[in-house]
């Protein structure tokens, strides 16, 4: 299949890989050539996380050989990747965050050398070297702490640079950057390339794929599903399909649900000139019973921050919210909840639900008061009622109350963590992008479940990044930047042609015009 | 930069305070600024300091060791029982013996932590009650007093290398205690900065999987740390019985009581419980703040029996004042945990 | 697949109970086989219960910190100040109208007091300054020890009245009181930790405090609670030490400092927290005072159980470590 061909810097071929019974790769090819940014894409789960660690020697393939510059392996270590120029940029960045960032720059090429004592203006130097190939300046002496996350991943490339890399993985490294700084990243990457390395980005989102990618490789379920090079990416908009056909499997086609008329007129929260410096200011917003308001906006926008000060957790310096008429500053958890308030976070598994602990258990967190009697005394037989009717109503596919919710899918653990809030009876339910990680069968019956909640006039605040999500199932679209919202697609605007284009533009425009003043 | 991160650990206010309580007592007695007074603190403080030294390591490597002070003792009398049954009467060997004693130790520690991936304060809980029971069953508990003492032992204990007549020939001097310490202080200092050894406890503590991938060996790490730890103990296990001149090995003041008490005093000198980052001189600060109410409250007229409470006071104030600004960046950056 | 691994998860956690429960029982059978009714005579078997009041108090205080991921090294100071203080108003009353019921109820009442004032601070700190536990509960326990210290000179204070010497001494049916107190306090932790929305919250809290917070569970007050019940145990223990003792005196008891911990643990509580249950500590509290007794009456070097007693510590832990990582291993 993979044929050698010299221009390649790498090239895997047939490369399977199991977990205990698991097979996580199966039989997958693999090649970048010189100088280019080649991207690699496919939902969570799809074997992309598993190709870089054998890639990278850290697991071991069973059957497949990678050629790695014209040298051929079938076992690859740690070591001899390194040798051969392979660098990754981990998620989490890997950095010491409590050292400076010229140590942490120079550190791989320290341990690499192996020499016992450490010259610390050697350190510096090897710092400054990487930092000026990449035109950055930094204070070599700050701690990483003190550092922007777009900076802390400038030190992770820094670092990469110092061992010589040939071919630089970078595990979705836009997910935490505002749009300003993705630029500056995509511009670093770009000229990486041209000075003759290769860039394998791995990422899901599509618009900065299609920006950069020389080619894109698509996995779905430990395959190749397809790929895409030059020219078939030059037309965007028929690549973002294809794209979206190889990681799916699937067209899909959000249809609008049929939640067009909010029945009710009764307003249930209004937000006057809400503000919280730095995060957001001048909010002014209002969500009716049974209204599914969506809300979008790129992260650090404001959005998250926002939902949250709604939740009781992140304190308003000015402005009102007012629930059913009632004036109301939360500034904790339960008083939301005592006011209707819900709030499904945006991490799901450090922040959604308690993952070592059973569905019952997770169901029974926020129902306390509910299965206990007025000494405090949990009714275990309620808890446990509580719990089965909750997996009924939700549909969570589990062997039963007492599983784990670790051992759950994503989307299984997604239905848990709306289940448990759903049981409170809230007047406002926020989700905060409630279906990353979620496999499509899962989004789908979430979807239709939100559509269920709003039918029972529960106001809902869906916050996404997914536009088309947003538009099958908002009744009203709220557009977040810098801060701010910059424009309320209302009903009539959401049913309209071209909105998807419309809002993508705002939430991107006034940034960038943000960057053009900065440079 | 460099200063607005110092004021996010406890060593800066320590230092404040230090200075400002001994310009009081400075003022209120002058018997406390003299040279005898400073010769009286550096003997005293030698061994906590040496103690200090070690947790100071482990706790920079995001651990906890609470075994130093029977590795100490288990390694001082073993040593002094060698002498004793062979009859070598040196000291270089008394610390020679009771190094190895103290590594072998160490090693255990190292062993039990990284093989079963234990919590450390839990793991050296475990070996601190072994050992104390593998002393007993092993050695033996008899007290062994200052007559039967082997003589370079008590000697050392004694020595001055530097010796000061005053006006009114009352005589007193620089204990030779001050060596081994600063050595050792001096040690620690250069492993800790200029050593790989040492960057890889700093990035151990920062992030253990983050110092794997960036391909640190954390098994011979901790090997090393855990070893050194206990060479460093039983140094000061053979300082501190040729000091009091007298040996029972399980009831002393060391065992049991004062584990606590140097990692606090580590701690208040800016170390981080949770690993990544200290400095010799905070460490140096905080065992000094310790010694310091201890011996000199006496000059303002109270009882040193209240050093303690001082020291707590002191304690509790400055994580107060460091949990402020940490609290502020919590909320701004909204972090929840 | 899943099937199996929720079978291991399940027997994990009932596993560490079991393996503490059948060593429980060997120990007790073995004591049997080797010393007979030398050791399970009324006399030995009154002298274990009159030992372990004061420091299963101490343990359970414990227990509830690490069980919401904390830590007390507190313990023993707070035990130590509550019972200073109470010493000192007992015999500044008995030195003025010598009323001994009137210097009793205000010496308990001091002492308990005081205890829960300590936790209380202790918990403020934790909770409403996000500073971590150990930190805080190691500058508190030199800081409440350092107070005792300062006001006693280091001294004991002694002389109690007869009557409350007599709540040290005095049995029920051969039962001593103090152990029937304990066996109680003990009935109603476990009840509290296994049945009630605040012993659920506990283990939530210290499973994941992010997530507890976002369940809109109160977490400062929570955790206040627990420290400031953790005082209020260590001011019991205290008063029994002081019955027990006929003495108050900065000192006592320090070795109970870490055997805490180390009951904790091998009775299966999780030092990060959120799971471990109230019995495992209570068998491991019986499992020690036999464990010691035992030697005591084989004349054993008392040492030695402290060899046996690390040994089963690391035992434990690594157990532990084989079991979680099978369960991690896939």
């Amino acid at each position: 299949m993979a044929e050698k061909d010299k221009s390649k810097v790498l090239c895997a071929s047939g490369i399977v890989k199991h977990f205990g019974g698991v097979q996580a790769l199966k039989g997958v090819d693999f090649e970048v050539g010189h100088s280019e940014i080649h991207c690699l894409c496919g939902e969570n789960g799809c074997g992309k996380s598993t190709l870089i660690k054998v890639i990278s020697g850290v697991h071991e393939a069973d059957e497949g050989t990678i050629l790695l510059n014209g040298n051929s392996y079938t076992k690859l270590n740690v070591r001899q990747s390194i040798n051969e120029g392979i660098q990754v940029i981990y998620q989490d960045l890997s950095l010491f965050s409590r050292m400076t960032v010229a140590e942490n720059i120079a550190i791989n090429k320290m341990v690499g050398l192996d020499k016992k004592i450490i010259s610390w203006k050697e350190v510096r130097r090897i710092a400054q070297e990487q930092l000026d190939r990449i035109g950055v300046s930094m204070n070599l002496k700050s701690t990483i702490e003190e550092l922007s996350i777009s900076n802390r991943q400038l030190v992770a490339i820094c670092r990469a640079l110092s061992m010589d890399a040939k071919i630089l993985f970078m595990d979705e490294p836009t997910t935490a950057l505002t749009h300003t700084e993705v630029e500056r990243l995509l511009a670093i990457v770009t000229n990486l390339k041209e000075k003759g390395m290769s860039i394998v980005f791995v990422s899901h989102k599509l618009d900065e794929v299609m920006k950069i990618a020389d080619r894109v490789t698509i996995f779905r379920d430990g395959s190749n599903a397809g790929k895409l090079d030059g020219k078939e990416l030059e037309n965007k908009a028929e690549a973002e399909k294809k794209l979206i056909y190889y990681m799916t499997g699937k067209d899909i086609e959000y249809s609008r649900y049929q939640n067009h008329e909010v029945k009710s007129n009764k307003t249930v929260l209004e937000v006057k000139e809400l503000t919280r410096v730095p995060h957001y200011e001048g909010i002014n917003l209002s969500l009716k019973e049974g209204e599914i308001l969506g809300i979008t906006g790129l992260l650090g926008s404001g959005r998250t921050e926002f939902a949250l000060s709604l939740f009781g957790l992140n304190k308003p310096d000015s402005g009102s919210i007012v629930v059913e008429g009632k004036d109301f500053t939360a500034d904790n958890p339960r008083k939301a909840i005592a006011n209707g308030i819900a709030l499904v976070p945006e991490e799901r598994q450090s922040q959604g639900v308690f993952m070592d602990r059973t569905i019952e258990d997770n169901i029974a967190s926020v129902a306390l008061n509910k299965i206990s009697d007025r000494f405090g005394v949990v009714q275990n037989k309620d808890s446990a009622k509580l719990a089965e009717d909750t997996i009924a109503l939700w549909n969570v596919k589990a062997s039963g109350k007492d599983a784990l919710v670790s051992q759950l899918s994503g989307g299984n653990q997604q239905k848990v963590a709306l289940g448990r809030w759903a049981l409170v009876n809230p007047q406002i339910l926020i989700l905060d992008s409630p279906t990353v990680g979620v496999d499509i069968g899962s989004k789908s019956e979430i979807y239709e479940k939100i559509q269920f909640l709003a039918k029972k006039n529960i106001g809902i605040i869906l916050i996404s990044d997914d536009i088309p999500e947003l538009l099958a199932n908002s009744n009203r679209i709220a557009v977040f930047n810098s801060g701010k919202i910059i424009k309320i697609f209302d009903e009539e605007e959401v049913e309209k042609e071209g909105v998807r284009q419309e809002i993508e533009e705002i939430i991107a425009i006034k940034v960038s015009e943000k960057g053009e003043n900065e440079s | 930069m460099k200063l607005k991160q110092l004021f996010k650990t406890t060593q800066i206010y320590v230092f404040i305070i230090l200075v400002l309580y001994c310009v009081l007592v400075s003022v209120v007695s002058p018997q406390f600024a003299t040279l005898e007074n400073m010769f009286d603190i550096v003997r005293n403080i030698s061994v906590s300091l040496i103690f200090a030294m070690g947790v100071m390591l482990v706790l920079i490597s995001d651990g906890i060791d609470v075994s130093f002070a029977i590795v100490a003792v288990f390694s001082a009398y073993a040593a002094i029982l060698v002498m004793k049954s062979t009859g070598i009467n040196n000291l270089l060997f008394a610390f020679a013996m009771a190094s190895a004693v103290g590594a072998l130790l160490g090693l255990f520690n190292a062993l039990v932590i990284h093989l079963f991936q234990i919590p450390t304060f839990i793991a050296t809980l475990g070996t601190q009650t072994m050992f104390i029971g593998l002393l007993a069953c092993t050695l033996g508990t008899t007290t062994i007093k200052t007559p039967q003492m082997p003589t370079c032992l008590v000697e050392f204990g004694a020595t001055k290398i530097l010796t000061i007549v005053d006006e009114s020939g009352k005589t007193y001097g620089l204990y030779a205690y001050i060596i081994p310490t600063a050595l050792i202080v001096g040690l620690t200092a250069f492993l800790l900065y200029k050593t790989k050894f040492g960057r890889s406890l700093a990035a151990m503590g920062n992030s253990k999987e983050a110092a794997r991938r960036a391909g640190y060996n954390l098994f011979k790490t901790r090997i090393i740390l855990y070893m050194l730890v206990g060479v460093y103990a039983a140094i000061a296990g053979v300082m501190y019985v040729a000091q009091v001149a007298w040996i029972a090995p399980l009831i002393n003041n060391l065992v049991g009581t004062i584990e606590l008490t140097i990692i606090a005093s580590v701690v208040i000198g800016g170390t981080q419980l949770t690993g990544g980052y200290g400095t010799i001189i905070g460490t140096i600060l905080g065992v000094i703040l310790m010694r310091v109410f201890s011996s000199t409250l006496i000059f303002l007229g109270l009882s040193s029996s209240w050093s303690d409470f001082f020291l707590g006071a002191v304690m509790v104030v400055c994580i107060i004042i460091t949990s402020i600004s940490r609290n502020r960046t919590r909320k701004k950056l909204l972090i929840f945990d | 697949m899943k099937k199996g691994e929720r079978m291991l998860s399940f027997f994990k956690k009932d596993i560490k109970l079991t393996i503490l429960f059948l060593v429980f029982i060997i120990v007790a059978l073995a004591m049997l086989q080797i010393c007979g009714t030398r050791f399970y005579s009324a006399n030995n078997l009154q002298s274990i219960a009159f030992q372990i009041p004061e420091f299963a108090l101490l343990a359970f205080a414990m227990m509830l910190c690490m069980i919401t991921g904390g830590i007390d090294l507190s313990v023993v100071s707070i035990s130590g100040l509550s019972s200073i203080l109470a010493a000192i108003v007992m015999n500044h009353i008995m030195e003025g109208n010598g009323n001994e019921a009137a210097a009793i109820a205000a010496a308990v009442v001091t002492a308990l007091v005081s205890a829960t004032l300590c936790g209380f601070i202790n918990g403020i700190l934790i909770s409403q300054l996000h500073i971590l536990p150990i930190l805080v509960t190691l500058s508190t326990m030199i800081l409440y020890s350092g107070l005792a210290t300062g006001i006693t000179g280091g001294s004991g204070i002694t002389g109690y009245p007869a009557s409350f010497l007599l709540f040290g001494k005095a049995t029920i049916a051969k039962i001593p009181v103090v152990f029937v107190l304990v066996v109680v306090i003990a009935l109603v932790i476990c009840f509290v930790l296994d049945r009630t929305r605040y012993g659920k919250i506990l283990y939530f809290y210290g499973e994941n405090s992010v997530v507890s917070l976002f369940s809109a569970i109160n977490n400062g007050k929570a955790l206040i609670l627990t420290y400031t019940v953790s005082g209020f145990l260590c001011g019991l223990s205290g008063i029994i030490m002081m019955a027990r003792n006929n003495s108050a005196k900065v000192g006592y008891g320090d070795t109970y400092q870490l055997q805490a911990i180390l009951v904790c643990a091998i009775g299966g509580i999780d030092p990060n927290g959120g799971s471990g249950r109230a019995v495992g500590v209570c068998i491991a509290i019986i499992l020690l005072q036999i464990l010691q007794s035992g030697f005591n009456v084989l004349g054993y070097d008392p040492y030695l159980k402290r060899l046996v007693w690390g040994c089963v510590l690391i035992g434990v832990m690594i157990m532990n470590c084989f079991l979680f990582r099978r369960k991690k291993g896939k």
